[in-house]
């Protein structure tokens, strides 16, 4: 009898625990805090496509409207809202942060990366010279890993390009052979890329070899319809945004995969996002392209 | 585990095989294998069942007169004849429509189990959808292999575009002529693709001696022995000479090779001259120069094999040297696209009809989504006249009450790819959709 006892406890034990095995501490909720819609003189964002955030910064690329918006955050709060125009600038479509507070932006248009003062002043280009096969380069996306190196992913050489802070040219990844189309790079402080496949939906990094990009996930079209961006967290978290579901898919290290928010009009929700930017507390900027806004994420855990 | 346990688990797992439904597959061919032992009744006195004379197939035709005409066709299916109607019917009940002995899809492969092999790489799929009657007649047939039609006329019934190429072709291709089993397998194909017998060029190369000096010099001295023929002829019939695709580059027509490769007597002859969007600009320099100053570029035409991602260098069954029919092409990356409107409750004429170029534009734009227009509105309306002059309040003006940086047009109430709801509304209901912004009238 004893045994038959032991062995409804063991049974009501795994029924009880199962749940919890799937649905583990790591479990991450986004909780929307805050849109941005216009500058500081109310004219309104049109389909911005780029966004860098800090704890104390955040800048827009409001591509439609060719121009940058930068907004100074304090106890939480935006203020500002400056709009920036730049004549060497645009069509601005992804934009990073570095270390010191310059922005590296990318004009689609040109095809070019534009280098500004933390202020919007115009530097320089970045020189793409002293590459190993010379050609056009066409940068899709940029990312910026630890000590400012740049990472620039031009789809034209099927590379990523790897630069040093001071511009000069480090090395080069060939992209993998049997990808769809790479739309989008993110590097983290300890130098490995990630890339987001948007054909066959999966993420390549170069976690294993720094020289080479491998699968890190399978196909994972179930999951998502057709991801474009990529952003990584100082914790390792993959945040990609899915433009035709409006999703938000969050991949942890372990490769559990989490698909947040929805398509929708209303604040939280998403249409066609595109670059993404985390901070350090872990809040997470979007830009939410067809609804014109910014959007931020709080994490809930 | 303890000793109790274990028998206990045991014991349920044999009462659970007790109770296993019987494969229907298995009971058809018990029935076939016990109906060829059992002898007629009264001979031998061997007829367990004490059956009438006939009644595996002559006591049916009684109530079947029919299929008394159609057994006189020269082809009958041979379990027909042997054993009888009882080879695939149950003669009392059975749990499949016609009272057959296992489920349609199925019942062939009790004595066809070989028809589709394991690692097809290629299967039909009437075969795969256990569809055999929509090819075989299943009783009895004028036709070998108790075919429904003869020839290629049974292909045709359902491959129509391709029987269209072929009756209308200027130029046959004999093999083709004579029947569509000279290339493809009609079940699965172990080789190849699209039911091929074996891959281009060693299909082709069964009749075409690639050593020939008339081959040699028709491919203009080019080293084509192992490269892929369909890429340039159209094996079901052309109308141009050599069965070249109907759409013909230039270059290529002219057989002026050395214009993109380095040429025939180069060490590397089929070597491309520049690589992607490079080579192309040398005559299309126009083409590539608007697509450059657009602001935003379609990633395939720089990326990868640049234009080739997209078109045929040398020859094409569509129009503008395109790979593939235009939703198949443009399919191969937005495939998500695509199935949204085929789950779609209501089509998108240009869609349905492979127009994606119709909204888009396929190198560059200024607009997102490569918009070919940078107002929906009027991309919309030069379809869709009525919105002109009937319609909700839409346009520059019309700010959409969601949000103060939007307006109002054709995309704040209809996804132009499709939605599972009617007149492609991403909401369930209309009502659901109005009251988004006419949010007084909410329930």
């Amino acid at each position: 009898m004893r045994g038959i006892y032991m062995s409804r406890y063991v049974l009501l034990m795994i029924i009880f625990l199962l749940p919890l095995r799937a649905f583990g501490a790591e479990e991450l909720r986004l909780k929307h805090e805050r849109s941005l819609y216009a500058d500081d003189k109310g004219v309104g964002m049109n389909q911005p496509e780029g966004v860098a955030c800090g704890n104390d910064r955040l800048v827009v690329a409001d591509t439609g409207n060719g121009r940058l918006v930068l907004y100074t955050i304090q106890g939480g709060e935006f203020q500002g809202g400056t709009e920036i125009r730049v004549a060497q600038v645009s069509y601005p479509t992804r934009i990073v942060r570095s270390s010191k507070g310059d922005l590296l932006v990318l004009d689609a248009k040109q095809r070019k990366i534009a280098r500004l003062s933390a202020d919007g002043a115009f530097k320089e280009y970045v020189e793409l010279s002293g590459l190993p096969v010379e050609g056009m380069v066409i940068p899709a996306g940029i990312s910026l890993g630890g000590s400012d190196t740049l990472y620039l992913l031009d789809i034209a050489g099927s590379r990523v390009l790897v630069f040093s802070d001071d511009g000069k040219f480090q090395r080069q990844i060939v992209l993998p052979k049997d990808y769809g189309f790479i739309t989008d790079i993110a590097a983290d402080q300890k130098g490995t890329v990630f890339l987001i496949d948007s054909v066959h939906a999966v993420v390549y990094s170069t976690t294993k070899d720094p020289a080479v990009f491998l699968r890190i996930t399978e196909k994972l079209k179930d999951d998502m319809s057709f991801p474009s961006n990529i952003a990584v967290d100082d914790k390792g978290l993959l945040y990609i945004s899915d433009q035709n579901s409006g999703n938000i898919i969050v991949i942890n290290q372990d490769g559990t995969i989490r698909r947040l928010l929805s398509m929708g009009w209303k604040e939280g929700a998403l249409r066609y996002p595109a670059q993404l930017c985390v901070t350090t507390n872990g809040d997470l900027f979007v830009a939410d392209r067809a609804n014109s806004r910014i959007q931020k994420f709080t994490p809930l855990k | 585990m303890t000793l109790r346990t274990g028998i206990f688990i045991a014991a349920l797992a044999a009462i659970g095989l007790c109770f296993a439904p019987q494969v229907p597959a298995a009971k058809a061919a018990k029935a076939a294998t016990a109906a060829k032992t059992e002898k007629p009744a009264g001979q031998n006195g061997e007829n367990k069942f004490n059956l009438k004379p006939g009644a595996r197939q002559k006591v049916c035709l009684t109530c079947h007169p029919l299929f008394e005409d159609l057994m006189k066709k020269p082809f009958v299916h041979t379990p027909l004849k042997n054993p009888g109607c009882i080879a695939c019917h149950s003669p009392h009940a059975s749990n499949f429509p016609k009272q057959l002995s296992a489920a349609a899809g199925s019942i062939c492969l009790t004595c066809h189990p070989g028809i589709l092999p394991k690692n097809a790489r290629s299967t039909h799929k009437a075969a795969l959808d256990g569809k055999c009657v929509q090819c075989h007649d299943q009783h009895a047939s004028d036709n070998k292999h108790n075919l429904r039609k003869a020839g290629n006329e049974l292909c045709y019934d359902c491959h129509k575009d391709k029987a269209e190429t072929i009756r209308n072709a200027k130029f046959k291709h004999v093999p083709v002529e004579k029947g569509c089993v000279n290339c493809h397998s009609p079940h699965a194909s172990p080789n190849a693709a699209a039911l091929l017998k074996s891959e281009a060029p060693e299909l082709c190369k069964g009749c075409h001696d690639t050593n020939k000096p008339f081959f040699i010099k028709q491919h203009s001295n080019m080293p084509v022995a192992n490269s892929k023929c369909t890429q340039c002829h159209n094996a079901h019939g052309s109308n141009k000479a050599g069965l070249i695709y109907d759409t013909v580059h230039k270059p290529f027509a002219s057989k002026m090779c050395n214009q993109c490769h380095e040429g025939a007597t180069s060490p590397k002859p089929l070597a491309l001259k520049k690589k992607g969007f490079e080579l192309c600009r040398g005559c299309h320099s126009n083409v590539v120069n608007d697509m450059f100053a657009k602001n935003r570029l379609h990633w395939p035409v720089v990326g990868k094999d640049g234009c080739l991602n997209c078109h045929n260098p040398h020859a094409s069954a569509q129009q503008g040297l395109l790979k593939a029919a235009p939703v198949q092409l443009c399919g191969t990356c937005h495939a998500d696209t695509i199935q949204r409107q085929e789950k779609s409750t209501t089509k998108h004429p240009p869609i349905k009809e492979g127009m994606c170029t119709a909204c888009h534009a396929p190198h560059a734009s200024d607009n997102v989504f490569l918009a070919v227009n940078a107002s929906t509105v009027e991309l919309c309306g030069s379809c869709h006249d009525y919105m002109k002059h009937s319609t909700h309040p839409i346009g520059e003006k019309i700010i959409d009450k969601r949000n103060k940086n939007l307006i109002v047009q054709c995309l704040s109430c209809h996804r132009s790819h499709g939605t599972e709801f009617k007149k492609m509304i991403p909401f369930g209901t209309v009502s659901e959709l109005c009251t988004q912004c006419h949010i007084q009238y909410q329930r």
